[in-house]
């Protein structure tokens, strides 16, 4: 049982609470504005959080594409250079078949390849091959000429050795392709502003565009996958 | 009713729109209750520079911690919780809260009504006048309603301690009025 002046206190301690509860003292100038200048200074570090996050989902994203946008383009010169190559070892080819007719031996053709001029910032190395590949298209300079290393070889008395150079234009259009290739690497630039377009407006506070952002994401991830796989079937193919 | 109904949708706007880091929100919250708050700060650490910064920390975290707010209770009774505690935190730093948990007790005796009549300013100066750990303990049961358990947890001491710490405030406070009155 509790003591009767303890309940008595408790009655005059709630009539109490609510006087007390009601009292206003007055509040010093300019506390607000300290408060408001806190609240700035304590959201600073987190819309610096949130750009941070932005700028390296944007930094992802742009290597991504930049991935995407560059790798066709390497893409392209392995090919042109390829085909650049395809066609004089096709001519060569034909050579070496010719003098297998004149029952000259196989091991007795040298084919040397020589870049002749490099317009473009395409570096191709000079290529000493005997074994022939596959032979494809002619859409390049070729240029036979037997320009032998040495010209001792008939005089010693020597077996006779045919040297075939190939000089190899890279400048010239690989295939009828390009120009198109060309088209899309515009193209994917347009896309890539288009996409930064997108990337301003959701930092700007349009969530609804971060979905479509994700999807490309994902293209070009898919994209990345393929041309991996593709730059394998190259160099396997080589 | 209609202004209690309209008071509660006028703090549950002010609720939502803080959430929303809404400077303007804040400052209708700040000059809404800092006036109440400034009261409580004053009640435990006095008319001291210490009450104006324990007000400001308690804004601050009213308005950093509003997500935490689950909208249940008053908006009012939350923020006076914080304050509390700021003022409370604010009195450990400083180490001049000591409670003597010696039991000489005070003989409590009836209280009168006319005691229920006191105006604020004398209750405030006789709560004041109280030594710092029986104020405190006083205002945490009396004033803010909290019971034994909580102030202990609340003041890291014995649940016994905060009673006997009660016990003496109310003798004291008795003999005090009994003064006043005579």
């Amino acid at each position: 049982m509790k003591n009767p002046s303890d309940k008595d206190w408790k009655s005059i301690e709630i009539k109490w609470r609510e006087k007390i509860h009601e009292e206003i003292s007055p509040v010093p100038e300019g506390l607000w504005e300290k408060i408001s200048l806190r609240l700035d200074a304590e959201e600073k570090p987190k819309v610096f959080f949130i750009k941070t996050w932005q700028w390296v989902a944007i930094l992802a994203l742009a290597i991504g594409l930049g991935w995407q946008w560059l790798l066709p383009r390497k893409e392209e010169v392995a090919q042109k250079t390829k085909s650049t190559m395809k066609a004089p070892i096709l001519t060569a080819l034909q050579i070496q078949k010719e003098h297998t007719s004149k029952n000259i031996p196989k091991e007795k053709i040298k084919v040397t390849y020589v870049i002749t001029q490099s317009p473009e910032k395409v570096s191709v190395p000079v290529i000493n091959k005997t074994e022939i590949a596959e032979p494809t298209r002619q859409d390049v300079v070729i240029q036979q000429s037997p320009p032998p290393p040495s010209n001792s070889a008939e005089e010693n008395g020597e077996e006779e050795v045919i040297w075939v150079q190939v000089k190899i234009d890279p400048a010239l259009p690989a295939d009828e392709e390009r120009p198109t290739s060309i088209g899309n690497a515009t193209q994917k630039k347009r896309n890539l502003g288009q996409l930064l377009e997108k990337i301003k407006k959701i930092i700007k506070g349009h969530p609804g565009e971060w979905s479509e952002i994700k999807e490309n994401f994902h293209l070009v991830a898919n994209k990345y996958v393929q041309t991996e796989e593709t730059i394998k079937q190259t160099i396997q193919y080589q | 009713m209609t202004h209690i109904l309209s008071s509660q949708t006028i703090e549950r706007e002010l609720v939502q729109a803080c959430k929303r880091q809404d400077r303007k929100a804040q400052e209708a919250t700040f000059k809404r209750f800092a006036g109440k708050m400034m009261a409580v700060c004053k009640r435990y650490l006095g008319s001291t520079p210490l009450s104006e910064d324990v007000l400001m920390e308690g804004f601050m975290k009213v308005f950093t911690k509003i997500d935490k707010f689950q909208e249940q209770g008053s908006f009012e009774g939350w923020i006076r919780r914080i304050m509390v505690n700021e003022a409370l935190m604010a009195l450990r730093k400083q180490e001049k809260m000591k409670f003597q948990d010696t039991d000489f007790g005070f003989e409590i005796g009836q209280m009168e009504d006319a005691y229920m009549n006191l105006q604020v300013e004398e209750l405030n100066k006789l709560i004041e006048s109280l030594p710092l750990g029986y104020k405190t303990v006083f205002n945490l049961y009396a004033i803010e309603g909290y019971n034994h358990q909580e102030i202990a947890e609340m003041l890291g001491i014995q649940e016994g301690t905060s009673k006997s710490q009660l016990s003496r405030a109310r003798g004291l406070l008795q003999q005090k009025l009994n003064k006043l009155h005579v």
